[in-house]
């Protein structure tokens, strides 16, 4: 298990992204969102509620809403083996964790913001806020505020779930 | 007069006092009238304890010390009172000779309490003294302490040093560009003010409110107090010490110095802060014992990390179990799960105290009601040693103050009309704690009128509220008594005052985890039965399989298990009573008859998780709420009885309506735990029922 804490990782590592793969794409986040890293989880299912909430886990005492990430951001579905790895986000200061699977992680990347190239199109893609060329490769950057500020529960029985994009 | 045993302290400061008078010099006119003036308070207070003499002797004093007031010499009459010192210390020794062998029972505390010829009005005060003045000239006065309240000194004592500290550490930090939290200064002011307050220090309780409001200002998080505010604060926190200082010194002596009101208004003006704290450090004085105050936080973290070295066991057993019973691994394995069992016991005692404090409160609470109703009680209190999670006992105090206040007011009968009844003339209130089951119990009890069953139907059928049968039973009538609005509604003096406020003291209960029952009998009483959990950090109740899903359902709130495929007229296997099994009931729907009218839901439903796809068997029907906010609700599976540690719910979890946290089983897995009523209330179960 790698833990590495959020305040850390800003101070020491300010314009540091993580990025790992998911369903075949490349995508990534600002440093300052993670709070733990772990190689397996054991996800305990919920009854179903909304398609991006897969269950719930526990981390460091903490009950941790897991999420299906792929389903959220609208990422073309692979059949796949189970992901290899799973991140935990948490708000900067913040106290409420959520976690989700990803197929492996590629590692931390150090870019300054200037570096982020914005979207072609308000429609490439939920959630996102740009993209990044690093080392010939497409990473696509998560806007992790706007994923965690859009998750509303319960949804009225019967709605198909669709993420709060006003922010 | 008197069947409450001599205190402790009270015999030692007598000797010590015996001690001083066989040394005293006559010569000394000062050495003599500070002898004197002790052992006038010490008689005061023995006054509750011991026999006649006591009064006698303290207007001996009272008169010696006048005519030294008056100029007479002090030698006149002072042999004899020093001698009847003497004869006090040998006549208490022979009292409490007396009630030793008398045998009081252990664990139980009496209380006699004589009403004063006429009942006396205001807020309950600790007993103050006219104030004399002091060198500077302010008007000092002195609180004098009453055995029950000892209790609450020790307490403040221990807690309030950390008070100090937490304001000065964040004051000091204030004068920096760092971040500072204005509740870090406020909050323990704030708690300052409240024990003041209570310990009987007004002026001091109004400086920590001028404290409040001074920080007011800044709670919005916007500005931080300037240099002169800060001062202020300051010479609060500096006056709050001496004063804590005379505190602690004045503890043993039973007699403590409140400092003048005058220096008091001072302490908030602006203005150079006098630099040395005056008086004794708080925390300094004999009473001072080894604690270190521990953050609950952290004592949840800890108790976090070893429910999660727990599971990381049950995980590693499971395997090396797997590999056959007798390895060498198994066997370390088992011995490093009673090491575990036995850290998670350890932790848990941490937030364990004895009920004693919330006794100590309650006889004084008693003490101020007999003055204030005119009635003469006895309080009889059993178990103080029985401990309970310091929350809880914090949590329990104020539906025992209603429990108590309401035997008070309408439970006990005023002399004449308990001598009418053939009782005896004082009534008997008895507050029992005790662990029964695993669980916490505390009874309140009164021999007083008990309810009157004929008038409480009366109104409920005014208010069109009929028994189930003709006759109303117990069950009905406690319900109706706890039923919100019942007795407010009502002017039946007899019993309206029994229901004030109980459907209050039944959800504070509840809001604990806990169960509030009543039994009565009229004419002789009525009895409180109130069961919570030893600890809010665990926590017992019903795991349950809903499709994919678990769900515990707290112990607390659950009924009879129902097989609701079974076929009607079979006995229920689940409880291993002999429960007639209902038909099936329709999701919503309402039977017929008084057992098949509960309304039933599936418990995601009722959750309000969305819709299901799967397919659902309700295999098994759970009774779940009271009294008559009861329905079913419907799950695949029951996995077992649980004792877990109750987690709350942060993010996106928050939203689950209904839910009142997270649980971790042994096993590594995350189970829901619901909260019944609010699940009843959201998901109109109980609206189906008409």
């Amino acid at each position: 298990m790698i833990t590495h804490e959020k305040e850390k990782l800003s101070e020491a590592f300010p314009d540091t992204y993580l990025t790992f793969q998911l369903n075949g794409s490349d995508l990534g986040f600002e440093a300052r969102w993670l709070w733990e890293i772990s190689l397996s989880v054991s996800v305990s299912p919920l009854p179903p509620s909304v398609p991006y909430l897969v269950g719930i886990t526990h981390l460091h005492g903490k009950i941790v809403p897991v999420l299906d990430l792929p389903a959220l951001l609208g990422l073309p579905v692979f059949i796949s083996a189970p992901g290899k790895g799973f991140v935990a986000v948490k708000p900067p200061g913040g106290n409420a964790p959520t976690g989700f699977y990803v197929d492996g992680i590629l590692g931390f990347e150090k870019f300054p913001k200037s570096g982020e190239q914005p979207q072609a199109s308000p429609d490439a893609g939920l959630f996102r806020r740009g993209y990044a060329d690093i080392a010939g490769r497409r990473v696509e950057l998560l806007d992790m505020e706007w994923i965690l500020s859009s998750l509303r529960l319960p949804l009225p029985a019967g709605t198909k779930p669709t993420p709060d994009i006003g922010g | 007069m008197s069947s409450q045993p001599i205190p402790k302290w009270l015999i030692e400061n007598l000797s010590a006092l015996a001690e001083r008078a066989k040394a005293v010099k006559l010569e000394n006119p000062e050495n003599l009238r500070e002898l004197l003036g002790e052992f006038e308070v010490w008689t005061v207070e023995a006054k509750g304890f011991c026999g006649p003499w006591v009064s006698t002797l303290s207007a001996q004093a009272r008169q010696w010390l006048k005519g030294l007031e008056a100029g007479r010499p002090p030698i006149q009459g002072l042999e004899r009172l020093l001698q009847g010192i003497l004869e006090a210390n040998a006549q208490l020794k022979k009292e409490v000779f007396q009630v030793k062998r008398g045998g009081a029972q252990e664990g139980t505390e009496t209380f006699f309490f004589e009403a004063q010829a006429a009942p006396v009005e205001g807020p309950p005060v600790a007993a103050q003294e006219p104030p004399p003045q002091d060198a500077a000239g302010f008007p000092t006065s002195f609180v004098t302490l009453k055995p029950e309240d000892r209790e609450g000194f020790k307490d403040f004592l221990q807690e309030a040093p950390g008070h100090l500290s937490d304001i000065e550490t964040n004051l000091m930090g204030l004068s920096g560009q760092g971040t500072w939290d204005v509740m870090k200064i406020y909050r323990p002011f704030h708690t300052l003010k409240s024990l003041f307050a209570y310990l009987g220090f007004p002026h001091m309780s109004e400086e920590a409110h001028k404290a409040e409001a001074l920080l007011e200002p800044y709670k919005s998080g916007k500005g931080r107090p300037a240099e002169p505010e800060r001062e202020a604060l300051l010479k609060t926190l500096d006056l709050f010490r001496r004063q804590v200082g005379l505190i602690a010194e004045g503890y043993l002596r039973g007699r403590i110095e409140i400092i003048p009101a005058k220096a008091q208004a001072q302490s908030m003006t602006s203005g150079p802060r006098p630099s040395p704290v005056v008086g004794p450090d708080a925390g300094s004085g004999e009473v001072r014992e080894d604690f270190i105050r521990v953050d609950t936080a952290k004592m949840d973290g800890l108790l976090e990390a070893m429910e999660e070295l727990a599971i990381c066991h049950n995980q590693l057993a499971e395997a090396i179990r797997a590999q056959g019973p007798h390895s060498a691994p198994a066997e370390a394995v088992e011995k490093l799960g009673k090491l575990t069992r036995g850290l998670q016991d350890k932790i848990l005692s941490v937030r364990m105290v004895p009920v004693e404090p919330l006794f100590k409160r309650l006889s004084r609470l008693v003490r101020d009601l007999v003055q204030k109703t005119g009635k003469t009680v006895q309080l009889r209190l059993e178990g103080a040693s029985t401990e309970l999670d310091k929350r809880l006992v914090d949590e329990l105090w104020e539906p025992l103050v209603h429990l108590v206040r309401n035997a008070m007011d309408h439970g006990l009968e005023p002399m004449a009309k308990r001598l009418d009844a053939g009782k005896s003339a004082h009534g008997t209130l008895t507050v029992k704690a005790q662990h029964l089951g695993g669980d916490f119990v505390l009874e309140v009890a009164d021999d007083g009128r008990g309810l009157n069953s004929s008038k409480i139907a009366e109104k409920a059928g005014r208010l069109g509220l009929l028994p189930p049968s003709s006759a109303s039973s117990p069950q009905w009538v406690e319900d109706l008594v706890f039923r919100p609005g019942f007795s407010t509604a009502s002017k039946v003096t007899d019993v309206s005052g029994r229901g004030v406020g109980l459907d209050v003291v039944k959800r504070r209960i509840q809001a604990l985890k806990g169960s509030i029952h009543l039994e009565s009998r009229e004419g002789f009483g009525c009895r409180f039965i109130i069961r919570i959990p030893l600890t809010l950090a665990l926590m017992e109740g019903v795991l349950l399989r809903v499709g994919r899903g678990l769900f515990l359902l707290p112990l607390t709130q659950v009924g009879r298990f129902w097989d609701m495929n079974a076929d009607p007229g079979h006995d229920a296997p689940l409880t291993g009573e002999k429960n007639k099994v209902p038909p099936l009931l329709e999701e919503g729907t309402p039977g017929s008859g008084p057992s098949k009218s509960l309304p039933s839901r599936r418990i995601d439903l009722a959750v309000k998780f969305g819709e299901s796809s799967e397919r659902f068997r309700q295999p098994v029907g759970i009774e779940v709420g009271m009294g008559e906010n009861r329905a079913f609700v419907l799950a695949d599976e029951i996995l077992g009885k649980k004792q877990v540690v109750l987690k709350g719910l942060s993010g996106v979890l928050e939203g689950f309506p209904s839910v009142n946290g997270a649980a971790l089983l042994s096993d590594g897995r995350v189970s829901l735990v619901l909260d019944v009523p609010s699940l009843l209330r959201e998901s109109a179960l109980l609206e189906a029922t008409g």
